[in-house]
């Protein structure tokens, strides 16, 4: 399973990973450090027909580009890749307003609080 | 044959003879009642005579002197006298006395011995005086027939007395006196008696005419002042009632107008004291009849020893002006007709008072709308709304468009306000039924030197005359405009600061929180190996609920700035599932079991802000749950929800937990006050929920008791009746 981790945060990584790991599931995990620079590696992906990540897991606050930004560039690419994509929000943000937007947000499949716990895990994967 | 006519012929005679005498008698008759015919014609023809003289203007004693020599003619003697008089009288009324004597003075002495001789004689008695009596009578001892009638009128009381006479020289050319003079002389008599009684109502009827219409003439010559006519009516009704003296007093001006001369009689002028007795004379006297009379006795040494007073309060309907009065010289009686025309003259005064204080009135009003009209900041004018002129307008007018006062006639509406504006305006005017409305709002108005400034102007259409105007009135509203610009500019300044403060608080809330989510995530990954060594769980467990801590205090401070920065966003909230999701969220890390329970009733959509909806039912059912009694078996949370019909919705949420102090219930309420030890928290929750139920609408209620538990009673504002637009607004 690929995955594309989103998040500016590296100690976020290490635990995101850790935990992936702990959970048992064989996942290659891709980092990003801002949304940018994922749009770019998706794009670069779908045009060299290279493989695509199963799973986003995207923060909302991030430098260059935000998560938000992300899912509107995001909802611009074909569908027939986007279909085969599964966006979470992993976000340390407790604004509501975040929440509401998230929830309404159609490409997003669902909304985590950080850190990634095993039961958010079970859901990301019962998801598939 | 001859002899038989012969004798027929004499009893044809005879016959013819008969039918003679029989003519002859006829004739006589006939004669007799041509006679009395003429007799009567004679009578008739005499009153008529008498009545054309008796309706002429003269006094009673020319009256009954007219009676009197009438009599005399109608009863055709050649010499006569008629006593006209009431029986208990002396003296009769009237003597006429008609031929015979050279001298009035003589005749009247020569009558009343003739009186005398006939006082012994019965009515309708014809005397024949006695060869002594005759002589006695000198020089009327010549008289063949002496005649004394009279009548006694039932109805007046009066006698009508004639004695006539007719000397032996002319007894030829009289007839005698018979039966048929006596029926002359009562008839005639009854007559001319009618006559001289009703003459008496005629004549007081005549002199009321005369009075009334020189009222009313006085009332033709009032002139436009008020006050002047009340002099007026107070010298003339002097005059008019022959009194000397005469004053109206004005309750409400608390002074005097006085009769004026030729009016006064100097001798009866009253002095300022005596007036002011009068009036209150006058005023607490009049109540009964209606008006008071009653004499005054004047100082020793005045040249009158006292006068009568007559007057009246001078009311219309139950409002009383003042007091009206005139005074007569010496101690008399008022007559009851001059007691009725001062009525009138008092009724003239009311008239007179009523129209000055409206007058008055008039003149204060138009004082106070010319004080308004000119003093006013607003700018006001009379607009035809058929050719666009001016026909007045006020200062403010002129200082707003900078025109002069003296243009009124030339100014035109496209002078106030460019062609298409005023085309507008007319036109408005024109189309328009209500009377009074609203032209426009911010109006861009045109000075004379061209700079434009903005009015708000209404409208109010009133008719002068035959012509419609409009009064038009103008606000200038520049400088609430410009600060109308000002506050926008202010108040968008201050939205961005808001928000900028809002993104402030949101960021460091997240960055504040990144870091700690990595602690608590890090937290997570430590071996279990490696917590059980030492006292390294129990540190883990302190170092996991710092970061709780800190955590709720960063969500709490977002939560309080929310509330304070944003607007209310309303929308419907499905209350059934927040608060199964919410008490889902906050029982998670709870080991120990809680009852809970819910009673939840949708009946109507349930509109308000649901982040903040959200917020105070997290802060609610986390206390309630943070607060169970630990370890106890039977904590318990029971919510409740329900949508009332009188626009408000109700959620309680009860608990079994620890409850709180009563010395420290009215405390829970404040910022940063923490009630109890037992579990985390930054004393902003319930602050926070008191602030938002505030902000959308609502109340808040706590009760609780030590060891028992508490419920908190929310009442929320349902915007379930505010319009569609406003909740898209908000």
């Amino acid at each position: 399973m690929n995955c594309y981790l989103i998040d500016d945060d590296k100690v976020f990584h290490l635990i995101s990973h850790k935990m992936l790991q702990r959970s048992g599931i064989e996942v290659a995990v891709s980092n990003f450090f801002d949304g940018e620079e994922a749009l770019a590696s998706l794009k670069k992906s779908i045009e060299q027909q290279e493989v695509i990540p199963q799973i986003i897991l995207l923060d909302i606050r991030m430098p260059k580009m935000d998560g938000f930004t992300f899912l509107d560039e995001y909802a611009k690419l074909p569908e027939e890749v986007t279909n085969r994509i599964k966006i979470f929000l992993l976000t340390s943000s407790i604004d509501k307003n975040d929440i509401e937007r998230a929830k309404n947000h159609p490409a997003l499949k669902g909304f985590f609080n950080k850190p990634l716990s095993f039961d958010a895990i079970k859901t990301i994967i019962g998801q598939d | 044959m001859e002899k038989e006519s012969h004798e027929v012929l004499l009893a044809q005679i005879k016959d013819l003879q008969k039918r003679v005498a029989a003519f002859a008698s006829v004739e006589q008759q006939l004669i007799n009642v041509k006679d009395r015919l003429d007799s009567e014609n004679l009578l008739y023809k005499r009153m008529h005579a008498f009545n054309a003289r008796a309706f002429e203007e003269m006094t009673d004693q020319a009256f009954l002197d007219l009676i009197a020599e009438s009599i005399i003619d109608v009863f055709e003697v050649e010499t006569g006298c008629v006593l006209i008089g009431y029986p208990q009288h002396a003296q009769p009324h009237a003597v006429a006395v008609e031929g015979g004597q050279d001298s009035v003075t003589d005749s009247k002495v020569l009558w009343h011995k003739l009186f005398a001789f006939c006082k012994t004689g019965l009515p309708g008695a014809i005397l024949q005086a006695s060869p002594e009596q005759a002589a006695s009578l000198q020089p009327a001892a010549d008289f063949s027939q002496l005649m004394l009638v009279w009548y006694n009128d039932a109805f007046t009381g009066m006698v009508i007395k004639l004695l006539g006479g007719v000397s032996n020289k002319h007894k030829l050319n009289y007839n005698p006196f018979d039966a048929q003079k006596l029926n002359a002389f009562g008839v005639f008599t009854q007559h001319v008696l009618a006559h001289f009684v009703n003459r008496k109502k005629t004549r007081s009827i005549f002199l009321a005419q005369q009075k009334l219409s020189h009222i009313a003439e006085s009332f033709l010559q009032f002139g436009p002042d008020p006050l002047q006519n009340i002099q007026y009516l107070v010298n003339e009704s002097c005059k008019l009632l022959g009194a000397g003296f005469g004053f109206y007093h004005s309750n409400r001006q608390q002074s005097f107008v006085v009769a004026e001369a030729p009016c006064m009689q100097p001798e009866l002028i009253l002095g300022l004291e005596q007036m002011v007795e009068i009036t209150r004379c006058i005023k607490e006297q009049s109540e009964v009849q209606g008006y008071f009379t009653g004499s005054f006795q004047y100082p020793i040494g005045h040249p009158i020893d006292a006068f009568t007073v007559l007057g009246r309060k001078v009311q219309l309907g139950n409002y009383t002006f003042g007091e009206f009065c005139i005074c007569f010289p010496g101690k008399i009686a008022l007559t009851e007709e001059n007691i009725h025309f001062f009525g009138i003259v008092a009724g003239a005064i009311a008239v007179e008072k009523r129209r000055f204080l409206a007058n008055l009135a008039q003149i204060e009003s138009e004082q106070r709308y010319r004080v308004i009209f000119e003093g006013t900041p607003h700018g006001i004018m009379l607009l035809n709304a058929q050719t666009g002129n001016i026909a007045y307008f006020n200062p403010a007018i002129s200082k707003l468009f900078q025109i002069e006062v003296t243009q009124a006639n030339a100014v035109h509406i496209e002078q106030l306000h460019d062609a298409f504006l005023a085309g507008n305006i007319l036109q408005q005017l024109q189309e328009q039924q209500q009377t009074a409305f609203v032209i426009g709002k911010e109006i861009a108005c045109t000075r004379k030197d061209g700079t434009v400034f903005f009015a708000d102007i209404t409208a109010q259409k009133i008719i002068l005359g035959n012509q419609t105007l409009f009064a038009c009135f103008y606000v200038d509203v520049t400088e609430r405009k410009e600060a109308e610009i000002e506050l926008q500019e202010s108040n968008n300044e201050l939205k961005k600061i808001n928000a900028e403060l809002d993104s402030f608080v949101y960021s460091v809330s997240h960055d504040l929180r990144a870091p700690l989510m990595a602690m608590k995530g890090l937290m997570s990954l430590f071996d279990t190996e490696v917590l059980e060594y030492g006292e390294n769980k129990e540190y883990w467990g302190l170092m996991t609920e710092s970061i709780a801590r800190m955590d709720e205090t960063i969500r709490e401070i977002l939560d309080y700035s929310r509330n304070t920065r944003t607007e209310l966003k309303l929308e419907p909230i499905g209350m059934r599932k927040l608060i199964q999701d919410t008490y889902q969220d906050v029982q998670f890390a709870v080991i120990e079991p809680i009852a809970f329970t819910t009673d939840i009733h949708e009946t109507q959509p349930f509109i308000s802000d649901k982040v903040r909806i959200s917020t105070v039912v997290r802060n609610i059912v986390s206390n309630a749950v943070k607060y169970r009694r630990i370890g106890a078996p039977d904590n318990a949370v029971h919510i409740s929800f329900n949508v009332l019909p009188n626009g408000f919705a109700q959620l309680v949420v009860a608990d079994k937990g620890e409850g709180i102090a009563a010395d420290k219930l009215d405390k829970v309420f404040d910022m940063f006050y923490r009630a109890s030890t037992s579990s985390a928290g930054t004393g902003l929750g319930l602050y926070i929920c008191k602030e938002i139920a505030q902000k959308i609408g609502g109340t808040i209620h706590l009760t609780s008791e030590k060891g028992k538990g508490t419920t908190v009673t929310l009442m929320f504002y349902n915007h379930i009746n505010t319009p569609h637009h406003e909740l898209l607004l908000n």
